[in-house]
């Protein structure tokens, strides 16, 4: 942690650089001011729409078996560790990349269960690509590095909570501020409307928080009206007003200011976004997708970005999620179902971009609290780290893995124990990448992800420019 | 009964301290000169009489501007007779006619009696200081004064009710049983028959569990007469008091009195019985063999003026806390107040409150669960149908309030989500696990500890009913998922803590793990070898499988079986389990369990989340360490003791001195509704509280109790809002996890509904569950009173100026009349408790 410290205190010199250039008065401008204000520097040369979507896979998706070695070694390896939990080659669908794998990854063929076989045809037509073993990570850290705790480790790993928020956040839960955010802080301006920067159609979550910006958390029907703050109430004409005035005006404390503002914004949006929807087109979702949540959420997203123009939005971060993937038993059930939703919501989304016209500017990707055990627990698998996973979209370099997948099996100098990966990828550099493509200039990436200068690399190379 | 003896010397007769007056035709006289809106400015009611001239009184009744007396005397021939006095004081001088009366015989008042008065005179009441009074009358020729009256009490000072005037009582305005007082439970007042049986009535002293009347009726020859009642309460029956009827034989004729009459002439002449259905309304029951009458009954009704302020008493010696502190304190301890604990808390206190709860019987929600599925064939009965119904009505109803809320409290540490469908079968397991929490919620943290981990809805939760042994051969290793969680969630968290609940540091100042992930595969290797309850301990029974299950499993303890219990070394928190050549399931499980009860961390960690489910997500340090302290010591050498970290927690000064700031919490949105429930009287028609699940944030609650998203809960200690003020201050806001843009809206429209319509499965157009709002539509008319009462109950008081001035505003803006009364009332009192409830000062509980 002192070292996310030392890198917001490294970066906060830089903002302060750029807010020297940008002239603003007065010393005692929040540090939240002065990020929007290098956004608005940026917007100059910005006329067109990108979103970003993160799929986040609550309760940390296996990803021991959803990108699943298939070269005989490896799947001998793979089946042999996993036992019980293992799937059969015969449920698996391979996948053939666009050019041969290379360095360590050479020779390895990996596949997808059959229950994400609507990914591969994506991955098929060069719009999805696979990222191996991504984690949190401070430094680059090796398995010496970790058993000897000679750099400093992301906190409280394997914990769920604390790991989707390190997952989001770059620190454990009660962390204020997220990448998706603080991407969002750069890129409000924008917006004509700056409250559709960043929004999530699944509850609260850390990582679409910014300095400044505040996450718009939106239903997947839409906007919810506040019934009775116009028109009758109650057999008044007048109490509507009185009504409105009592849910808006917080007291004396920060409790109530805060959520007379959450209410203020609810009705404010609303006015914008119902209307907006109301003309937008209805993408509807196909049968088989009727009940899933995590289709109903994308649909709505595809929507907004349907109306991109009349929310006066130019750079959109979207959250939606999906849960359940905690598999510590029943695996072999419960997450084969968890993946035909994942792939048919996923497969319908990138499809409605495309009806769109859209889907070279909507950069879809997953994210996971994180990796599992490659050992069994007898039905299920444990909590892990590093995990592999998936980018979708127009502008990804698609039909190709990236980063470094693990040496198949157990003891090796790839996992920490049981096979939790040890990540080869961290999870700044992933989202580098994708902030990159957003438009975060390499200057502004430490603002967004304050260890990013700790790697090599800020480019893990899977975005077209 | 001797001291109650009328003539006694030891007890004299309308010496009761409070008493009030009802007449019937009389009471014409009375409404003509009782206005709204002017509060007396003494009390004297209740009666008074003259230690030295024991055998006659004074009962006075104020109410409006008006004090009524009924003078309890004897007529010129020595026989029993009572007359009346009306007037209204000017400084301390009350004076007034005086009325004799005749009537309808005793032995046959129906429903119609009535009564004739005739002036005989003029008298005045004065209050001449310190707890004394005087009476002057001059009648024909007589003129003279009774002074130094005194009130008389036949108990305890500190059970004597204290009475006020409280204003505004439109008592016009009252439907039917929508009088205010019905909330009451002492019954000190003027009772009579109703305005169609005027003319006789009995003024009542309740004194702690007794009771004593003065009954004005008339004789068989139609004079009018009176009786004593002398009576105890039912101790099962509070609402039931019986005792005996004494009268007078003969008295000196009221001009002569100069001394006490003679106990032998007071002689017990009948029995009666006093059954209150509440606190306006009853039945009165009287025998008198001498005049052939058995088991005459008569309805009675606590007399009000169609306007004006009415009496209330209730005994308030204990009344160290106000009615708003009370309602605070109830607020932090149940899910929410009911005006009539309100009252009893500010009379009892707090420690007494909790005393009486902790003896409560438990409202367990497994009879209800299995009563219901017992009614279905068993390919229905497997759902949580009852199980959500039970949530709803124990919550709201049960009359164990606060072991209720604090077993929703542990729900959300000891979480099993009925959201992963796991109880999917198990019709009443989840019934048996919050009972389970309630059970222990009163018992020990290390009992606690023990039935979570043997809970099989635990074990379905988070998958160690099942959990097996490494195997060496096939590699799987145990399943560590409760292993991990009952440490970071349920007993030690992830983080050394201090005393105070701060984090210990190391030399360098960073936090100190409390375990690694070596602990957490050698407590998983513990936590194997368990599954469901049955009589053998068979492979086939461990698998769940087969023909062999046994049908109550899904309610009793896992249990051991050891063919499956890893019998390894066993390495975590410090603590070593040598390998073993005879498994040992329960024991390993009981050492484990044992560490984890012992490690410091349980106290504050445990000791804090209770404060911020309860009363302040920001508790100091200092506040977590006094109930930490009390976790590990309950001042008799025993840790883990609940029921004195719950003292803890709610008698804290922190938690009881008056919120100021941001000293506090947001109310969860389940606890809001139930709160509605709770403070209105809801009650629901099937009896059931026909309910289902409200979790979703769009257009329900965004929340069902046992159906958070995850074993993390719907929220976490630790959340802070993103971009908030209260996250700039360096706060926490757990509950605000769950509020946002959507689910504020979702909120007041779910609340619109339901405080208009009420809320539950519609039969025939209704709804099942619906409020009782008799007491609110009573102050329709006022809005002050109603926004006062709605803010109590709901707010404790707490609302600032300018949503105070909202809400009357938007009171005012209907007009009583416009369309009908009742629907206009019925406005009022919506938009009073909807915007109560919408405002950020109420979902923000300080």
């Amino acid at each position: 942690m002192s070292t996310i410290v030392k890198n917001l205190n490294q970066s906060r010199r830089e903002f302060l650089r750029a807010a020297g250039r940008l002239s603003i008065a007065g010393t005692a401008a929040p540090f939240a001011l002065n990020l929007a204000t290098i956004g608005a520097a940026a917007a100059q040369t910005a006329n067109d729409y990108r979103a970003l979507v993160c799929v986040f896979l609550y309760g940390a998706n296996d990803h021991n078996n959803t990108v699943i070695p298939f070269d005989t070694a490896s799947y001998v390896s793979y089946s042999a560790a996993r036992a019980t939990i293992a799937r059969p080659m015969s449920a698996l669908l391979p996948l053939t990349p666009s050019a041969g794998l290379t360095g360590s990854n050479a020779g390895r063929q990996f596949a997808l269960p059959t229950e994400l076989g609507a990914l591969r045809t994506i991955w098929d037509a060069g719009k999805l690509a696979i990222v191996a073993n991504v984690g949190p990570l401070i430094v680059p850290t090796t398995k010496i590095q970790y058993n000897n705790l000679s750099v400093p480790l992301p906190p409280k790993l394997f914990s769920h909570n604390d790991q989707q928020s390190v997952w989001q956040a770059s620190a454990p839960e009660g962390a204020r501020n997220g990448w998706g955010g603080r991407i969002g802080d750069l890129m409000a301006s924008q917006n004509t409307n700056s409250v559709f920067t960043c929004n999530s159609v699944s509850g609260s979550a850390v990582f679409l928080a910014g300095q400044s910006t505040v996450a718009y958390q939106v239903s997947a029907s839409g906007s919810i009206p506040i019934g009775g703050i116009t028109g009758n109430l109650f057999g008044s004409t007048t109490a509507s007003a009185n009504f409105r005035s009592v849910i808006t005006t917080g007291g004396a404390d920060l409790f109530t200011q805060d959520l007379a503002a959450t209410t203020q914004r609810s009705i404010d949006a609303n006015v914008t976004l119902s209307a907006a929807l109301a003309t937008a087109p209805d993408l509807p979702l196909p049968a088989n997708l009727a009940t899933s949540s995590l289709a109903a959420q994308l649909r709505l997203v595809a929507r907004m970005i349907a109306q991109r123009n009349i929310l006066g939005a130019k750079r959109q971060v979207f959250f939606v999620s999906i849960g359940g993937f905690d598999t510590h038993d029943n695996q072999l059930t419960t997450q084969p179902s968890l993946h035909a939703q994942v792939a048919g919501a996923l497969s319908y989304f990138y499809d409605a971009t495309v009806g769109l016209g859209i889907s070279d500017r909507v950069t879809t990707f997953t994210g996971s609290d994180f990796g599992r055990t490659l050992t069994s627990n007898g039905d299920g698998s444990d909590h892990g780290w590093g995990s592999h996973h998936f980018v979708m979209g127009g502008a990804v370099k698609g039909q190709q893995y990236y980063g470094t997948f693990p040496t198949m099996g157990l003891s090796n100098n790839d996992e920490v124990g049981s096979g939790r990966l040890l990540p080869t990828t961290s999870v700044d550099q992933y989202a580098a990448t994708l902030a990159r493509w957003f438009g975060v200039s390499d200057t502004d990436m430490r603002l967004v992800l304050p260890n990013i200068g700790n790697f090599g690399s800020s480019n893990v190379g899977f975005m077209n420019t | 009964m001797s001291k109650f003896t009328w003539a006694s010397s030891s007890f004299c007769i309308i010496g009761l301290k409070k008493m009030a007056a009802t007449f019937g035709a009389l009471i014409l006289l009375m409404l003509a000169s009782m206005t709204a809106s002017a509060q007396a400015t003494q009390n004297i009611v209740g009666f008074w009489y003259k230690p030295s001239e024991s055998g006659w009184g004074l009962s006075i009744q104020q109410q409006g501007t008006s004090t009524f007396g009924v003078w309890f005397t004897y007529d010129l021939q020595g026989a029993t007779t009572f007359n009346t006095i009306q007037c209204t004081f000017t400084g301390n001088t009350c004076a007034g006619d005086i009325f004799t009366y005749t009537g309808t015989p005793l032995a046959q008042i129906t429903a119609a009696a009535n009564s004739a008065g005739t002036k005989i005179g003029t008298g005045s009441i004065v209050t001449t200081g310190s707890n004394r009074l005087s009476l002057s009358y001059s009648i024909g020729g007589v003129q003279q004064t009774k002074a130094d009256l005194e009130p008389q009490n036949f108990v305890a000072a500190s059970q004597v009710p204290q009475c006020t005037l409280q204003l505004p009582q439109t008592l016009s305005a009252y439907p039917p049983g929508a009088d205010f007082r019905s909330v009451l439970t002492n019954y000190t007042d003027h009772w009579w028959g109703g305005a169609n049986a005027s003319g006789w009535g009995v003024q009542i002293s309740h004194q702690g569990t007794q009771v004593f009347a003065g009954w004005y009726s008339y004789n068989p020859a139609g004079k009018a007469t009176w009786m004593t009642l002398q009576g105890t309460q039912d101790p099962v029956n509070a609402q039931r008091f019986t005792g005996s009827i004494f009268q007078v034989s003969a008295g000196a004729p009221y001009p002569q009195i100069t001394g006490p009459i003679s106990p032998s002439a007071n002689t017990a002449v009948g029995t009666f019985e006093f059954n209150f259905t509440d606190g306006v309304k009853g039945s009165f029951t009287y025998s008198l063999p001498q005049l052939g009458v058995t088991n005459r009954r008569l309805p009675l009704e606590r007399f009000a003026v169609s306007s004006g302020a009415v009496n209330v008493c209730a005994v308030t010696k204990a009344t160290v806390v106000t009615a708003q502190e009370a309602s605070r304190f109830l607020g932090q301890a149940t899910f929410g107040p009911k005006m009539a604990e309100i009252d009893a808390v500010a009379v009892s206190g707090y420690d007494a409150w909790l005393t009486a709860q902790f003896a409560k019987p438990q409202t367990l929600h497994l009879p209800p669960v299995t009563a219901y599925i017992n009614t279905l064939t068993p390919d229905l009965q497997r759902g949580q149908t009852a199980f959500q119904w039970s949530l709803w009505k124990n919550f709201s109803s049960g009359d164990d309030a606060l072991r209720q809320r604090v077993a929703f409290a542990l729900s959300e540490i000891f979480v099993i989500s009925l959201n992963s469908n796991i109880a999917f079968g198990f019709p009443r397991g989840p019934a048996q696990y919050l009972d389970t929490l309630g059970l222990h919620a009163f018992g020990n943290y290390r009992n606690l500890l023990d039935a979570v981990t043997y809970s099989p809805m635990m074990g379905l939760y988070l998958s160690h009913l099942r959990n097996q042994k490494e195997n060496l051969s096939t590699g799987t290793v145990p399943d560590e998922n409760y292993a991990r969680e009952v440490m970071q969630l349920m007993s030690i968290s992830v983080l050394q803590l201090n005393l105070d609940g701060t984090l210990k540091l190391d030399p360098v100042g960073n936090p100190i793990e409390t375990y690694s992930n070596a602990d957490v595969s050698g407590m998983a290797k513990v936590m194997t070898g368990l599954s469901w309850a049955g009589p053998d301990a068979s492979n086939n029974r461990f698998s769940g499988g087969g023909l062999t299950t046994s049908p109550d499993r899904e309610i009793l303890p896992m249990q051991a079986y050891d063919q499956y219990h890893s019998v390894s070394q066993k390495q975590f928190l410090g603590v070593t389990i040598p390998a073993q050549t005879v498994a040992a399931t329960n024991n390993d499980i009981r050492i484990a369990l044992d560490t984890l009860f012992n490690h410091p961390n349980v106290g504050p960690f445990i000791g804090k989340q209770l404060i911020q489910r309860l009363v302040s997500s920001n508790p100091s340090p200092a506040y977590v360490a006094r109930v930490a302290t009390a976790f590990n010591n309950n001042g008799s050498g025993v840790r883990g003791d609940m029921k004195a970290v719950i003292r803890a927690v709610l008698l804290d000064p922190e938690a009881r001195t008056v919120a100021t700031g941001n000293n506090g919490k947001l109310r969860e949105p389940a606890v809001r509704f139930v709160q509605w429930m709770r403070s209105f009287n809801a009650t629901s028609l099937d009896g059931r509280f026909l309910l289902g699940t409200t979790s979703d944030p769009a257009t329900q609650l965004g929340q069902t109790p046992t159906y958070s998203p995850s074993v993390f809960n719907f929220f976490r200690p630790g959340y802070v809002p993103p971009n908030s003020k209260v996250g700039a201050a360096g706060l926490v806001a757990p509950e605000a996890q769950i509020i946002n843009e959507t689910s504020v809206a979702g909120y007041l429209n779910y609340m619109r509904g339901v405080i208009t319509s009420g809320i539950g499965t519609t039969t025939n157009g209704v709804r099942d569950i619906q409020a009782d709002y008799s007491a609110e539509l009573a102050l329709a008319s006022n809005p002050d009173a109603l926004i006062d009462r709605v803010a109590l109950l709901l707010a404790a008081g707490n609302l600032s100026a300018t949503t105070r001035a909202n809400i009357r505003a938007a009171i005012t803006s209907v007009n009583i009349g416009t369309t009908t009364a009742a629907t206009d009332q019925r406005n009022r009192v919506n938009l009073a408790v909807f915007l109560v409830m919408a405002s950020p000062e109420y979902i923000f509980q300080n």
